[in-house]
């Protein structure tokens, strides 16, 4: 993985650009850390750097180890207190939800579910992402990942947190949740309803959470080996507990290797299997708009598309904040770009394919269904979608679209509030006017439900800002491989 | 033993009070220091036959039996035949006790008139029972006092003999009541004032019969010989004065249509429940409405004879009218020449306020010869006897405070009669006002004294709803309060015992168990258990009952009357107003009740608030949406209204209901409802002009208030958008295509028995009588006004309500539809009862998580209680959408509403689901019964037991005798959604509307 020659962990001096034996990358200027990073020759894209500036080893561990090195500043400060506050926003609204009910909520005997499952599948979704680049990319040897996956895993980690609050708090009565459980009992035994999606849900997400948090722990050890080589005091024990005695040496490399392979391998058909579960709650259903095979494809892919952008929102952010834009470069935005051009576009596709299927179909409350998305009181949140998944991501045939930080950060902010009003287009609408036109209502959230939602994305970000203070943004020793292995393409390419 | 001394006491059985009885247990502590199991102790302890007799209950000592009354077995319930006391229609109950106290009325199945069914108001009057605002005791000047107090009160008052005594009562249909009353009278030297506080115009009916009899009859429709029934502005099977009767005489009718055909037409400005059933409809304004009934007149003065076409031929001349529109005028012509073809099997009836109408229908029924066929003019209805002319004297003698002591019996005149307000003044300035009531009214609170009176269910009693129907009436529960007979209270200060019961009894040996050969004890406990007797010896009783009593008007032969009524004028301006009644509050008296608050119109679908109903096109022009606060204003009486678009509505009428906005009106159970606005009495809007109370025709503005306000819907929409959910033919031979089975995977099951319920949409008419029993039967909660709103009510069982384009009837099933005839202006209307189908194949049973929904092995789709944990994918998998979930704690919290839930039905907690489940509960008893007594007992669900016109139709599919199997393969059989595979175990009978035909 690493040459053992080099002592990467030595202190380095600052400005220390070119006393490396191995590779010569070219080089920028010699006018600080920053410049040091090289400009790209957008002809060469063939051959672009996955790691600007040709850095020593000792550099890159430096930069990245710099962010829970030094006090946290302002901005983290400011940011960290706005998501806990956003998260006490949440808990509060949760609290009053259990303790009254969820006649405090916007939901009627028509439309069972709103915002509470609109914003489980919205977090779901946003996690896929991470699985995909950490596992399946991983599989499909593409280099690119390596310096965005330990942020992208952790992203999926704490968006399938979010995630799995909503079963939980949407019940009627949570405290009798474990009956959800297949539990020993003396009741018969009782057993669960196995036909039942809910059900599904529970082991998929579940077993997500559990491979997800496996797979980022056990690519976290080597990390918080050398974060436990750096650290002193109260968080050097901390890190020694973490890297379960790490030692680095050749045989526990390997075997490191061989677990994250495994792991990956197990992670990969849960990108397909999760979603695919989640798009059961609805597609086995009878009511129109829900009742539709294409949801497991459709699903997954809107789960990509959606986790992709959330992963470019997080990472345009982080790499300007914590200073990582060596790692975190134009060519990677303008990979997972083509990512959302590509998954957007299936999305796309699927709407196009159902809309197709309804007028064929010739089923009347189907057709209905979609008439009345279209064109019904929900209109604007229809085209919201359309605008924001089918139109936006088009951008990105684009090169310069593709490299442009501000269209990147636009275009993924719009498409997850895109990606948030398909599921909500998908539960309301479909819900709101179904078979019997005697039971038709109208939904809208109260201000519980929209204080959850807010609660949720405070604890994500809660939890990634935590996460950027405590554990590395980016593997060390993944991007000091792929450093490696660009260095050796220049060299003999 | 420990002997709770917060139990209330009784005197043992023997009558000896207990040596350790604490003396005068003090009223209202009595109640509410009880637990639910001391109390319930404490009643069972009462017994419930026995010490009924007991009207105040003196402190003693409870203790458990030794040795139990029999018959009442604790966890079995005991049913009783009774009388309802709701309304003066009194049809006969059987009264389901548990655990001494009455849990459900039921109507009495071999009761000649009301044949079995009930109606809403009777069904929630259970629930009237038992509410937390009635009075515990008796209160003079606004404070609770003690009986010895009001009786010297009262006494002193009598007896000083200045001014003219009153007894200010409703129609009584009681007999024995009538006699108690008029000794009271006679020993007091006083008047009785009967007056019947609904718009369905049988005042101005009396006077017209005495117009033209000399003696006020109350004709009772016999449908049994109508070929054609032609009704002006009634509403007979949903808010007349006998629903229950008619229905059940209506839907006969139609179910014999096969053998002789029946045709409805029906003449109204406001859509109504009759005229959603009929098969034709016109829309008219009120005085259009007379006009067409003069014009009816007219066309069956051709080829009559008899005594009255001399009469006929004067009134027409002289009773003068705006002509009718072309339109009209065409089809008064066909419909008349009809009616003649059809004498002798023709009816025509009339809902009018107006004499004039009324007279004109009268002459128009005696010459189609109906009188004797279809109309029973000899014996007649005795449900009605209120006359504005002897209100009027009241009324008069009031204000020259020419009245020494008023009796007010169970009336609210203060509230419901027009200018009421100015009445509260007028009884507070009488030197003994006394009201003889159950709970607050605007009146109860204008009346010196308060003699708080037993609801109708602890009450002894009779009941003659016609000339040869004697029903008893026997009380279910000890009374609950401090309270009184309100008849024995009477007897009491006329100076005689006041022991209601001895007086019932002693009334009947002398007058109906008199001839008889078993002794007087035994046959009186044999028509108490038989709920009445039979119509011979009923005829002669009530004919000495009435002897007695009545003042014996004779009649007279025909000859003009002295003075002929003028025809009301017509409003004139742009829009007119008609009151009219809704099927759960009628005429105001039930407005306390939370669940027939909570009954959404059947029309309307709007529940709690008043709602005004104004046409589509006519709301379009003035640019008003359902939802808009409006004010409807005559003259300058004003009343603040919900708009609500109605199509049906004439576009110059705008319907207004009565009952809302009264002091005593029901609130809503959640705490933090904002409470209705008050000045919705539709009552005030009513005239007074020529000693009669019109309620229709008046000139009205309708103006908007710039805001919106509350209005709870069950349904927004209007109409099935074309969807095939619901279906309608033109005859009952017609076949609705069956939808084909799918292949499947799925194993057939077998289930044995097989519940299956079919639904006759031609049968139902809407009144919801059903969904109030559903209500009573299965402890299903209120939840109140801003709950609904929110689309979170909790019926179990809901009836849709859809619109249809006139044109499509025309076309029957399949056809295509004739365009041109107009949308909303005068639609058909189709109600669909929806209750939880227990699909075979149920879309709900496979998404829940816990399994906390499955299916049981007779057909059943279980909802278990304790298991759910909430997630409502049930709910949004069903496609008839009949699941409710508990989205807050509604349980009922007040000790005595309490006492009305049903112990066999689980109370549901917040968070879980609840559905119909076939009344469950029903078919485990029978179950129970049938192995316990080796005779088959079918099941009856609480709805299907319920409806007066035998809609509902359940039964065990694989058993011939229930015929259920047979119902469900007739041609006009439907299932709703059926095609999505579901195998849903309800079917329906599609709705029979004939046609318009040439020269019907």
């Amino acid at each position: 993985m690493s040459t053992a020659a080099l002592d990467l962990d030595a202190p380095s001096t600052a400005g220390e650009a070119t006393g490396d034996p191995v590779g010569a990358a070219p080089t920028a200027s010699a006018a600080g850390a920053e410049a040091d990073l090289g400009t790209v020759d957008a002809a060469r894209t063939a051959d672009e750097p996955l790691v600007l500036g040709d850095p020593p080893y000792s550099k890159i561990t430096k930069e990245i180890a710099a962010p829970l090195e030094r006090k946290p500043g302002g901005l983290w400060w400011i940011s960290f207190l706005a998501a806990v506050g956003a998260l006490i926003i949440g808990v509060v609204m949760v609290w009053r939800t259990i303790g009254t009910g969820i006649g405090l909520w916007g939901l009627n005997r028509t439309v069972g579910w709103g915002f509470d499952i609109t914003n489980f599948v919205f977090w779901v979704g946003i996690g896929h992402a991470g699985t995909l680049i950490s596992a399946i990319l991983l599989l499909f040897r593409q280099k690119w990942r390596t310096s965005i996956a330990r942020a992208a895993e952790g992203m999926t980690i704490f968006a399938v947190c979010c995630a799995g609050i909503f079963p939980i708090i949407h019940m009627g009565r949570p405290w009798l949740g474990f009956f959800m459980f297949p539990y020993p009992n003396s009741r018969g035994p009782l057993w669960v309803n196995f036909r039942s999606p809910l059900l599904w849900d529970i082991f998929a997400i579940s077993t997500y959470l559990t491979i997800s948090l496996l797979f980022w722990y056990v690519g976290l050890i080597p990390d918080f080996a050398t974060m436990r080589d750096r650290a002193s005091g109260w968080q050097k024990k901390i890190y020694e507990f973490l890297a379960l005695g790490w030692n680095g040496s050749m045989s526990t490399w390997q075997r490191y290797e061989k677990a994250c392979i495994l792991l990956a391998g197990l992670a990969t058909p849960l990108v397909l299997s999760v979603h695919t579960v989640v798009s059961f709650d609805f597609a086995t259903s009878v009511i129109p708009g829900w009742h539709a095979t294409i949801f497991p494809p459709y699903f997954v892919a809107g789960a990509v598309f959606s986790g992709f952008a959330m992963v470019i929102t997080l990472l345009l952010i982080s790499r300007k904040v914590l200073k990582l834009e060596r790692f975190f470069t134009l060519k990677h935005f303008e990979n997972m770009a083509k990512v959302l051009l590509t998954t957007g576009s299936i999305v796309g596709a699927a709407y196009a394919t159902e809309l197709f299927v309804a007028y064929y179909g010739g089923n009347p409350y189907e057709r209905f269904t979609f008439w009345n998305r279209a064109f019904g009181p929900y209109a604007w949140a229809y085209w919201t979608m359309v605008g924001c998944n089918v139109l936006v991501p088009q951008i990105f045939w684009w090169k310069r679209a593709r490299r442009s930080v501000t269209v990147l950060f636009v275009a993924a902010i719009l498409i997850n509030v895109g990606m948030w009003f398909e599921r909500f287009n998908i539960i309301v609408t479909s819900l709101h006017r179904d078979f019997l036109p005697s039971s038709w209502t109208q939904y809208a959230p109260t201000i519980t439900e929209v204080g959850i939602l807010i609660g949720s994305f405070g604890l994500f970000f809660t939890l990634f800002l935590l996460f950027v203070r405590g554990a590395p943004v980016v593997a060390f020793h993944e991007v000091k491989h792929t450093l490696f292995e660009q260095r050796e393409e220049a060299h003999h390419g | 033993m420990d002997v709770d001394s917060r139990l209330v006491t009784r005197t043992l059985p023997d009558g000896a009070p207990d040596a350790d009885a604490r003396p005068g247990a003090e009223r209202g502590e009595r109640l509410l220091k009880l637990g639910r199991r001391s109390l319930l102790q404490a009643l069972g302890a009462g017994g419930a036959v026995g010490l009924a007799a007991c009207e105040q209950v003196a402190p003693g000592t409870a203790v458990p039996w030794v040795q139990a009354v029999e018959g009442i077995l604790p966890g079995r319930s005991v049913r009783y035949a009774s009388t309802c006391t709701a309304c003066s229609a009194a049809c006969g109950t059987l009264v389901t006790v548990r655990d001494a106290r009455p849990i459900k009325l039921e109507g009495k199945p071999d009761h000649p008139i009301s044949g079995g069914g009930l109606c809403a108001v009777a069904q929630g009057d259970v629930r009237a029972l038992y509410d937390a605002r009635r009075y515990r005791g008796p209160q003079i000047a606004g404070k609770d006092a003690s009986w010895q107090e009001v009786d010297a009160l009262v006494a002193s008052g009598l007896a000083s003999g200045k001014g003219a005594v009153y007894v200010l009562a409703p129609t009584l249909v009681s007999p024995s009541e009538r006699l108690a009353v008029q000794q009271f009278l006679a020993a007091r030297g006083g008047k009785l004032v009967e007056y019947d506080a609904g718009v369905d115009g049988a005042a101005a009916l009396l006077d017209a019969y005495e117009l033209i009899d000399g003696k006020a009859v109350l004709p009772d429709p016999v449908l049994a010989a109508c070929d054609l029934l032609v009704v002006l502005g009634a509403d007979p099977l949903g808010t007349g004065r006998d629903p229950v009767a008619f229905t059940a005489a209506y839907a006969a009718r139609r179910r014999a249509r096969a053998e002789r055909d029946f045709r409805h037409v029906q003449v109204e400005g406001s859509l109504t429940l009759t005229g959603a059933a009929s098969d034709e409809r016109l829309l008219a304004t009120a005085s259009e409405r007379t006009a067409f009934a003069l014009a009816l007149l007219r066309a069956a003065l051709a080829g009559a004879s008899g005594p009255f076409v001399d009469l006929a031929e004067q009134w027409l001349g002289r009773a003068r009218v705006a002509p009718l529109p072309a339109e009209l005028a065409a089809q008064a012509q066909a419909f008349g020449a009809a009616l003649v073809a059809r004498r002798g099997h023709a009816l025509v009836l009339s809902g009018a306020s107006d004499v004039a109408e009324q007279l004109t229908v009268a002459l128009l029924n005696r010459l189609l010869g109906a009188e004797g066929a279809t109309l029973d003019v000899a014996a007649g209805s005795r449900v009605r006897r209120g006359r504005a002319r002897a209100l009027a004297e009241l009324v008069q003698d009031l204000r020259g405070k020419k009245v020494g002591a008023l009796f007010v019996v169970g009336q609210n005149p203060v509230e419901d009669l027009p200018g009421g307000e100015a009445l509260a003044e007028l009884i507070g300035a009488v030197p003994l006002s006394v009201m003889l009531g159950e709970r607050p009214t605007a009146t109860a609170r204008a009346c010196k004294v308060v003699a708080a009176a037993h609801h109708g269910l602890e009450r002894w009693g009779d009941a003659a709803p016609r000339a040869d129907v004697l029903t008893l009436c026997q009380p279910t529960i000890v009374p609950l309060f401090d309270t009184r007979d309100r008849a024995g209270a009477l007897l009491a200060w006329a100076g005689k015992d006041g022991d209601y019961q001895k007086f019932v009894r002693a009334a009947w040996q002398a007058r109906v168990l008199a001839g008889g050969v078993a002794p007087f004890e035994l046959a009186f406990e044999q028509a108490l258990a038989e709920g009445g007797v039979d119509t011979a010896l009923a005829a002669a009783a009530i004919a000495r009952f009435d002897a007695d009593a009545a003042t014996g008007e004779a009649g007279r032969a025909a000859q003009p009357p002295a003075a002929w009524p003028m025809p009301q004028k017509p409003a004139g301006g742009a829009l007119e107003l008609e009151l009219c009644e809704e099927v759960g509050l009628r005429d105001g008296k039930p407005t306390f009740n939370p669940w027939l608050r909570e009954l959404p119109d059947p029309l309307t679908r709007a529940s709690w608030v008043a709602t005004a109903r104004i046409a589509p096109a006519r709301a379009k022009e003035l640019g008003i949406a359902t939802g808009d606060a409006v004010e409807v204003a005559v003259g300058d009486r004003t009343v603040e209204l919900v708009a609500r678009v109605l199509p049906g509505q004439h576009p110059a009428v705008v319907g207004v209901p009565v009952g809302y906005g009264l002091v005593d009106g029901a609130r809503s159970p959640r705490p933090d409802d904002e409470p209705a606005a008050t000045r919705s009495n539709a009552f005030l809007l009513a005239a007074l002009a020529d000693g009669a109370v019109q309620t229709s025709g008046l000139a009205a503005e309708l103006r908007k208030l710039g805001r919106k306000a509350l209005v709870p819907l069950i349904q927004t929409e209007l109409h099935a958008h074309g969807r095939e959910i619901i279906h309608q033919v033109r005859d009952d031979h017609e076949v609705i295509g069956e939808h084909e089975e799918h292949y499947t995977l799925l194993r057939d099951r077998e289930y044995d028995p097989d519940w299956h319920m079919v639904i006759d949409l031609d049968a139902c008419t809407g009144c919801s009588a059903c969904v109030i029993a559903c209500q009573a039967e299965n402890n299903v909660p209120v939840v109140g006004p801003a709950e609904i709103e929110r689309r979170h009510d909790m019926f179990w069982l809901r009836i849709d309500r859809y619109f249809q384009p006139r044109a499509d009837a025309h076309a029957g099933h399949g056809e295509a539809a004739r365009p041109g005839l107009g949308d909303d202006a005068n639609p058909n209307v189709l109600f669909q009862p929806m209750m939880c189908h227990q699909c075979g194949n149920a879309p709900c049973e496979m998404v829940c998580p816990v399994a906390a929904t499955t299916h049981s092995h007779d057909g059943i789709n279980q909802q278990v209680y304790n298991r759910c944990v909430g997630t409502r994918y049930c709910a949004n998998n069903c496609p008839y959408k009949v699941r409710r979930f508990n989205w807050f704690d509604f349980k009922p919290t007040d000790e005595v509403e309490r006492l009305v839930l049903n112990p066999d039905v689980v109370v549901r907690d917040r968070g879980v689901m609840e559905k119909c489940n076939f009344c469950v509960q029903r078919i485990q008893g029978a179950r129970i019964e049938t192995k316990r007594t080796g005779e088959r007992i079918v099941p009856e669900t609480a709805c299907q037991q319920s409806c007066p016109a035998r809609a509902i139709r359940f039964g065990d599919a694989k058993n011939e005798v229930d015929g259920i199997a047979a119902e469900r393969e007739r041609g006009r059989a439907f299932q709703t959604l059926g095609e999505l595979g579901v195998r849903p175990a309800v079917t329906y009978l599609a709705r029979v509307r004939r046609g318009a035909e040439e020269g019907t």
